[in-house]
Parts: C-alpha cells; structure tokens; sequence
C-alpha cells in the first residue's frame, strides 16, 4: 500500500545544510505520544561512499531537521542525532553501506540539571521553561498550584515529567488529567483530558475494502485492537485515597472510581464487569499543598482513558497529530434508534500515538496511529450491557 | 526520599509567607545543594522530627542555631515539605578536649576518660554529663561553677567562691568566703568556722 510519493515534500537538514540525496535512498520513521514530551524516530540513509561518516555529519548531537509532509500541510521536526550505526559495510572500499540513524527532539540537546526555583502556577512554569526553544507553537492550558517549585539538579524535561505533570490540577479540566507532549508539527502541547477529548475530530477514517484504483487518505487499510486487562483497570476500579490531616492527625479517607476524571456522560459505559469492591490505594500522608494532592489523585488515573486501543494503519496523513480526535468507523455504519453506533467499535478516539513513516526503499508512506477511548454508548440490545462500569 | 543536608536559615517562623503557619515551631532550611541558588524568600519551612506535637497540649520547640549544619527528610518530593533532624555530624566541630578541660575543673569527679563519660555541651557553653561506670553526673556552667551528684546520692555545688557538700544522711558542708565554714553534723549540731557549735 502507498501513494504517489512524488506529491510529498520531503527534506532532510544536517546541520543546516539540506541533504541533496535520492528519496529512494532514505526512510526514516518519526514517532510521537501524547504519554512521552520528546518525540523520537529513526532514519536510514544510504552513505555507498562512506562521505556522511567520513566527514563526521552523523556524528551524535549533529541537528538533523525533516520536513515530510503537502505545501499546506506537514510534519516538521526538529532532531538531533543520538547515534550512528553502520550494521554491516557494503562497499570495504569506501566504509560505505546503509546508516541506522536514531534521532530524539532537539530540545534534548538543551536538557542539562538546573538548580533554580519558581513562584508561579505550574502553567506559568511551563511557559518559561517553553522560552528557550523555537516550538512551532506552545499550547498550555492553565492550571493552579500556584507555590514555590524547586528545580533541583533536575533537566526541563525531568522536571515536566517527574514533578510538575503528575500535581497539575485545573478546576477547568473538569478533574480529568493532564497530558505534555511535543507533536509532529513541533508543537509544545500541555493539555487536559477535557481539551484534548471535546475536540471536533479532524477526520473519518473508515475501515473498508479498498477496490481498484480507489484511494482515499483516510481509508485503513488493517486494524487490529486490545482493550485494557482486567489487571490494569482493577488499578484504578474503585480505589481508597488516605491522607493525614494536618490540623489533627486525624485519617480521611476517599472512594474514587475508574468512572472518574473523565467526563463520563450520561449512558457512558467502559467495557469492564464492575462491581464494588475496593481494589486499590493511594496514600498521601500530610495533606499539604491540596492542588498538588488533587492533581496527583486525577494522574494516577491516567491511564484510565485508554479502555479501547485501536491500532491501524493508514495513507500518511500530516494533520493527524498525537493529541488529534478522530472517528474510526467499521466497516458496519449507521446509527441505532437509541443514537449509539451500530457497531460498538465505531466512534470518536483519541491519537495516543502517531508513527509517520517514510519508506523510500519501497517507495511507502504510512502513519502507524493508536487511538483510544474510555467510554461508549451501547445499545439498547446488548443485554450484557448492565453489566458494564459506568451503569 | 532520603535524609539531606541542610543549613538553617531562620528559626522564626513568623516570617512564614502564610498567616495561619506562623508560630509552629518550624524552621527555615537550605537543602544542600538543591538549594543554593533559591532565594531565601522562597525557601521552605520544616517540621521538628523531635519534641513535635503528636498531641494536644505535649510539644516542644528546641531548634538549632542560625547557619548550623543539619540533616532534614524530605516528604514530598518538591521538597517544600519535610522534617529536621537536627544537628548534623561535623567531624572538624567534636573536640572532646574542649570537654575534658571542663571535667578536669570537678575535683569530686574520679576520672573522666573519654567513652565513659556521656556528655551534652550547649551551645552556651554548659555541659551535662554521666559517668557510666562511677554513677557521677552533674552540670558545669560556662562560669565554672558545677553541680556534681555521686553514686549515692550526694551533692557537691561549687563555685569559685563557695563549696556546698550536701550528704544523703543529711549532714552538709558550706565553705565561703574567707573559708568561713558551716557544718551540719550528724549529731544535729550545728558548727560555725570549727569554734562555735550549737545543739539543735
């Protein structure tokens, strides 16, 4: 499956110069997440006269920038390299052969340990820490925890990820989680459940059979799906918080519920057998800091929303970003009466991850996508249905 | 987490930036070397691990000096919240010797080799101390003055200027200036600079 290649536009930079190099000899895949900040990829060039390492252009730490993508729209990521493997030397003449080339967001060139501190809101944070980078755009939704933070000996990304992150608590989120990462469009994303899932989808993709010369960008070609082990979500199925008071050492306890921090809407179901027994905890010892401690309730969920995982494969789409909703569509459309979709794995998901991948060598372009969703509306046939989480 | 170290900074927490926070026994701190370059208006506030306040009516405030090296514990990990331990060990600040001259100044003391004698110099210069083989202990005020308590309950209270040897059986010796001298004997006499003696 592929495309007319010659429509894309593809350029790769080293260093600021533009590789003038056959797209048939390059591929390189480009990954992003709405679960990691810094996407990462891999490139594969042929180098049959060994010129790219013999004039050290692979060298780690090197920039390498690639455009991939329409005039009006495209994935433009900036990268530096990791490493450079050469697997196996074609040409003992020259050292050359084909190049393994991993690569991660330039912004990991910046990340050194910092000692500094912040008196501002977890989202005024961001936007400062955000200020040394040239992000395409910076997208941030606010927050509370306004407090002293202490960026102790920690790199920016560290201190997102290990710190920040898992306190960020905004009363506009609705309760639901935030997410922070950087899309294919060099977009520096900090956003909540409630921004990303209420998004107008960009797309429909529609699983069918594709007939003869029938091409559609939005056609999956395969797809395949898991949803969440029963494992998982006991974590997070019905779990008692504890914390210490601090004005009389007392005990206060919570019941919250996998339900929760989601924007559940009214006949929302998960797809899981419920009942009520408590099948977690968290502790939190002195409750300091209540933003800090109802951010951190509302991350330990996270992993909640991705109840259904769809896999598939699709024509490369440059405006399908991580972060993006879309409507996947069965091969079986339509509505009921009651308003759900007739096939229960229809519907509106949300890109986790996002994989554009550029194949010169097979002369492809793909995009590897993993959408998910917490809840769905089910029929009224289904009997089972009562049965569900969320009842 | 894990213990730290840490330099105080203030221990008046009336200058915590919450109202509600000021005046609890907490302490100002500098995690070392996290926090070196945070100002100190931004610098957190820690709880007293020792003599806090598990109960109503039972707490106590002892913090350590302004600048002294200590260790904290952290609870969180933005380190905003946490513990001190109180003072940290500094090989370079343990001098017994300073300790021992003190000691040499009790005659009353038997000896005072190091390992035996359990001690606690302030940092006002006062020094208490046990005995753990002879069962002695006593206090020494940076003056020079010293309270010491043998075995059995004796106690000698001594200055430059006067002696005071208060027996258990209720017998007691007061030597003062000039050596004028005050004895209590066992018979109940009462005897003033060896010459005058008066039955009680």
């Amino acid at each position: 499956m592929g495309t007319a290649l010659e429509a894309y536009i593809i350029t790769i930079f080293i260093d600021g110069k533009e590789l003038k190099i056959d797209t048939k000899q390059v591929a390189f895949q480009i990954d992003t997440s709405i679960w990691k900040i810094l996407p990462t990829g891999n490139v594969i060039i042929q180098d049959p006269s060994g010129l790219l390492q013999e004039f050290l252009l692979t060298v780690p730490g090197t920039k390498l920038d690639i455009t991939f993508g329409y005039e009006e729209s495209f994935y433009k990521v900036p990268f530096i390299i990791v490493s450079d493997i050469l697997p196996e030397v074609e040409n003992a003449s020259t050292n050359g052969g084909t190049l393994t080339i991993p690569v991660i967001h330039a912004w990991a060139f910046k990340q050194d340990p910092k000692l500094t501190s912040f008196d501002d809101r977890i989202s005024g944070v961001l936007r400062t820490l955000t200020t040394v980078f040239p992000f395409n755009k910076v997208n941030i939704n606010d927050t509370e925890n306004q407090n002293f933070w202490y960026q102790s000996l920690k790199t920016d990304v560290e201190f997102i990820e290990e710190i920040l992150l898992p306190k960020a608590f905004s009363r506009n989120s609705k309760f639901t989680p935030f997410f922070c990462f950087i899309d294919g469009q060099n977009n520096f994303n900090f956003q909540h459940y409630k921004y990303l899932s209420t998004q107008k989808p960009i797309t429909i993709l529609e699983y069918k059979e594709v007939v003869g010369k029938d091409f559609n960008l939005n056609i999956v070609a395969d797809y395949s799906r898991k949803r969440m082990s029963f494992f998982e979500d006991e974590l997070f199925h019905n779990r008692i918080v504890y914390g210490l008071s601090t004005t009389d050492g007392s005990v206060i306890s919570e019941v919250d519920s996998i339900e929760d921090y989601s924007l559940k809407q009214p006949n929302d179901k998960i797809p899981y057998r419920k009942d009520q027994d408590i099948s977690n905890y968290t502790y939190y010892e002195k409750l300091y800091d209540l933003d800090d401690v109802r951010g951190n309730r509302i991350f330990n969920q996270r992993k909640s929303i991705s109840q259904e995982e769809i896999l598939l494969v699709i024509p490369y789409n440059p405006e399908i970003l991580a972060g993006s909703m879309v409507t996947f569509q069965t091969g079986v459309s339509g509505k009921n009466d009651d308003g759900s979709n007739l096939s229960q794995f229809s519907g509106n998901y949300l890109v986790e991850f996002a994989s554009a991948i550029y194949d010169g060598f097979n002369q492809q372009a793909i995009m590897k996508l993993v959408i998910t969703r917490k809840f769905n509306k089910y029929t009224n046939n289904y009997l089972l249905k009562n049965s569900l989480v969320g009842a | 987490m894990k213990l730290q170290n840490a330099i105080v900074v203030n221990i008046d927490d009336n200058n915590h930036p919450l109202s509600t926070e000021r005046q609890k026994g907490r302490i100002q701190i500098r995690i070392l070397p996290f926090m070196l370059d945070v100002p100190e208006s931004r610098l957190p506030w820690y709880d007293p691990f020792f003599r806090g306040a598990g109960s109503t009516g039972k707490f106590g405030f002892n913090p350590p000096k302004v600048n002294s090296n200590i260790l904290v514990y952290p609870t969180t990990d933005s380190l905003r919240h946490g513990y001190y331990l109180d003072g940290d060990y500094i090989s370079g600040f343990f001098d017994y010797s300073i300790v021992k001259a003190k000691l040499d100044t009790v005659t009353e003391l038997s000896e005072s080799t190091y390992s035996k004698i359990h001690f606690q110099l302030l940092e006002n210069d006062n020094l208490h101390f046990y005995h753990e083989s002879t069962g002695e202990s006593g206090f020494i005020h940076k003056s020079g003055m010293y309270t010491i308590y043998d075995e059995t309950g004796n106690v000698t209270l001594h200055s430059s200027n006067y002696n005071l040897k208060l027996n258990f059986d209720g017998t007691m010796l007061f030597t003062g200036a000039n050596n004028s001298k005050v004895e209590v004997k066992s018979s109940g006499q009462i005897a003033f600079n060896d010459h005058l003696t008066i039955d009680v």
